[in-house]
């Protein structure tokens, strides 16, 4: 077997020291290496044309930049293996990222996903709400949304969504949340929960008054940037109009869907067992905690694809080590901002 | 005038003056060297190496030495357009003087970035256009800027009796397609790819000091537009056997200098290794990269290996591809139509020459020393830019 899963499903999810860690993460993420050299021949190229040899250090496994999966459709699978293909939800014009998930993986991502959720849930809840449409399933099923929706699913045992098809508030939704009187959870993207649900609430000064519920959000501030959202903000009107203060925001991609980084209750961002996260310099050098970089993501779940170290575009800072007053062991990490875009261009682009 | 109101003049009067003048006339030298001097006067601009270099060049001794080149009986040939490059900042004038010389009017569209440098310019032209003997210049040259636009352009070629189109593949194939005269004189500057020989018996004798300084030189054909410019060197050739110590020096030394004076950052970084990723996938790869700083990247080649479609990776902010050749016929594989600039260290002219004479070349357009890459001339890509902007009228 490439990496011995169930025995790291046996483990704790955040109680490896990172020296601990280091090892057990590089000789597992080692094999997936391996494997995709051996599989992808994009990835074999880049590595060896890119990387060096002495790859002894999980800093010194190669990576890709994450805008290769909107250029190449890269599969570390037999032409003969079923897979699906997932997009990014990116904005119109923009190109989609292609991420070939096959049957194994895609098992293992809603496994993960399932197990760090429950790291705060402690129990699968009666019902989780989503702060979405059921119209998002039918038409972007594939995409961030759709998947991160369908890996929610599983830690309820049963759903509704709150937003009818023009993505506003369902009439009698909001009673019927009320009524509960079993345990539920929400979830929804942060722009979602932001635009269409909490400023509802707001607006018709509506109190769920829902105590120790939990509400999972992702999916980045961009969107609501102009609406200038802080974290903190956002978490204050969610305990004024839900009533809870059990807010999870996570970090995550359609690049490493299901190992996401949970923030925990003091607003940083955790690995799990299951991913690491490297902040890099100007240099490619690997930055020391509190030194802004470029935001490098390990995963131990792709398989059918070559996404097990992606470089992103987001900048972060490590702000702790072993050492987070949530009790999470290894590093914890903020994300800051998206690397602007600025063109570079030669005298021959004109136009 | 002015054509369409969604042209934003900058300088230009209401009424055009159509009408050809003789080449290097001497109110347009005057106007030219008043143009240099008041660069020189005005301090803001020494911080402007290419604005201060734009002064050298259309100095009146400068543009004696041009006009010494051109025959008497040549005149212009009525109205020229230049489409300026949107992120070369002084290119747009040269381009303007080149159409000067030459005896026409001139419809010049600015750089769509907003450089310091242009505005600095422009308000320098203004001025000078002010005074009373400059006066005819007001109706001789047309800065304008507008947004991407097919009619404009349409309406602006339609007029011209020449054109200037400075690059970008796509630009000239749009400008292409606009009405034209039918007797319309083009000059089209297409994507071009730089290279750089240097000859290691003559680079293994240099002192630390003299590799210092040439890896300085290379640094300004290089780094300045970011290796973006089409003159810019993408490849390096070590012609012969370099000492590998030395060859270390000159590069860390490259590495040194861009750690100052290139500003670098996380932004840049991140672009440059989406770049080597693309690199690493193209077909036609076979080097290594290797970097210490990650300023300056090689992708190193074993000895007389050539990758096919050298010209076709696009590389960037400090990247170069490093070939060793053991002679120098190898070198025709280098290039092709779209080599533009060799930049070369220890060769003379008659070694040049013959370079070309016994390879048959199909590309390279200038040879310059290391450092000169930058370095515009009115003879560009081949061509004679004032004279084809001109037409000889024969008197016999």
């Amino acid at each position: 077997m490439l990496i011995n899963y169930s025995k790291i499903f046996k483990e704790n999810l955040f109680d490896k020291t990172q020296k601990e860690k280091e090892i057990f993460f590089f000789n597992n993420l080692k094999k997936l290496h391996n494997y995709h050299q051996k599989n992808s021949k994009e990835y074999l190229n880049i590595s060896k044309t890119l990387f060096k040899k002495n790859m002894n250090k999980i800093e010194n496994l190669p990576f890709l930049h994450v805008q290769m999966f909107k250029e190449k459709n890269l599969k570390s699978v037999q032409s003969n293996v079923n897979v699906k293909m997932f997009n990014s939800s990116g904005t119109s014009g923009k190109k989609l990222s292609m991420i070939n998930i096959d049957m194994k993986t895609s098992l293992l991502q809603a496994k993960v996903l399932n197990r760090i959720l429950l790291s705060v849930l402690r129990e699968k809840v009666d019902k989780i709400y989503f702060i979405d449409s059921e119209t998002t399933l039918k038409t972007m099923r594939n995409s961030a949304r759709g998947a991160a929706i369908l890996g929610f699913k599983q830690i309820a045992n049963s759903f509704e969504f709150i937003l009818d098809s023009k993505y506003k508030v369902k009439k009698k939704i909001i009673k019927k949340i009320i009524a509960e009187r079993k345990k539920i959870c929400f979830f929804g993207f942060t722009s979602l929960v932001w635009l269409n649900f909490l400023n509802y609430l707001k607006k018709n000064k509506i109190f769920l008054k829902k105590k120790d519920t939990i509400l999972f959000h992702g999916g980045g501030w961009k969107k609501i940037e102009k609406n200038k959202v802080s974290r903190k903000k956002f978490n204050l009107e969610c305990k004024n109009y839900i009533g809870s203060n059990k807010i999870y925001n996570y970090y995550g991609m359609i690049e490493q869907t299901g190992s996401i980084f949970l923030e925990c209750e003091y607003g940083l961002y955790h690995p799990s067992l299951f991913s690491e996260i490297i902040i890099r310099d100007e240099n490619m050098i690997p930055c020391k905690p509190g030194k802004t970089g470029i935001i490098q993501v390990c995963s131990l779940l792709p398989i059918s694809y070559p996404g097990h170290s992606i470089l992103t575009e987001d900048l972060g800072e490590i702000f702790a080590i072993d050492t987070c007053r949530c009790g999470r062991k290894g590093k914890a990490f903020k994300v800051l901002n998206r690397i602007k875009d600025s063109e570079v261009r030669g005298c021959s682009d004109v136009y | 005038m002015f054509i369409d109101k969604d042209i934003e003049i900058i300088c230009g009067s209401n009424q055009i003056n159509t009408s050809p003048q003789n080449v290097a006339n001497e109110l347009t030298i005057e106007f030219l060297n008043q143009i240099s001097n008041s660069i020189f006067n005005e301090k803001k601009c020494k911080i402007f190496p290419d604005l201060v270099s734009f002064a050298f060049w259309c100095r009146k001794s400068n543009i004696i030495k041009i006009k010494d080149s051109l025959k008497e009986n040549r005149f212009g040939r009525g109205i020229v357009l230049h489409i300026c490059p949107s992120n070369v900042a002084m290119n747009y004038a040269y381009s303007l003087v080149f159409g000067m010389i030459a005896g026409n009017t001139n419809i010049v569209r600015l750089p769509s970035i907003k450089f310091p440098q242009v505005n600095i310019l422009n308000n320098i032209i203004k001025n000078q256009l002010k005074k009373k003997k400059f006066k005819i210049f007001n109706k001789r040259i047309y800065l304008i800027t507008y947004k991407k636009s097919d009619d404009i352009s349409n309406k602006l070629s339609i007029i011209s009796d020449a054109r200037l189109i400075w690059g970008g593949d796509q630009t000239i194939n749009a400008f292409k397609k606009y009405d034209t005269k039918p007797r319309v004189v083009d000059l089209y500057f297409a994507n071009r790819y730089s290279l750089c020989l240097i000859n290691s018996k003559k680079f293994n004798k240099l002192k630390n000091i003299q590799i210092k300084e040439l890896a300085q030189k290379f640094f300004i054909d290089s780094y300045t537009m970011s290796q973006n410019a089409c003159s810019s060197p993408k490849s390096l050739i070590w012609s012969g056997n370099p000492n590998l110590n030395k060859k270390e020096i000159f590069w860390n030394e490259i590495s040194d200098i861009a750690l100052k004076k290139f500003d670098f950052d996380i932004t840049l970084s991140n672009k440059k290794i989406l770049n080597l990723n693309r690199i690493a996938l193209s077909k036609n790869i076979i080097g290594k990269v290797e970097f210490k700083k990650f300023n300056l990247v090689r992708i190193k080649h074993k000895k007389n290996q050539i990758p096919k479609n050298l010209e076709s990776l696009q590389l960037n902010l400090g990247t170069f591809f490093e070939f060793e050749i053991t002679t120098n016929s190898i070198l025709k594989k280098f290039i092709s139509s779209r080599t533009q600039s060799l930049t070369y260290f220890g060769y003379n002219y008659s070694e040049l020459l013959d370079l070309i004479k016994k390879n048959n070349l199909s590309g390279i357009d200038r040879m310059v020393k290391i450092g000169n890459a930058f370095e515009m001339s009115h003879i560009w890509d081949g061509t004679n830019i004032i004279e084809t902007l001109s037409r000889e009228i024969e008197i016999i």
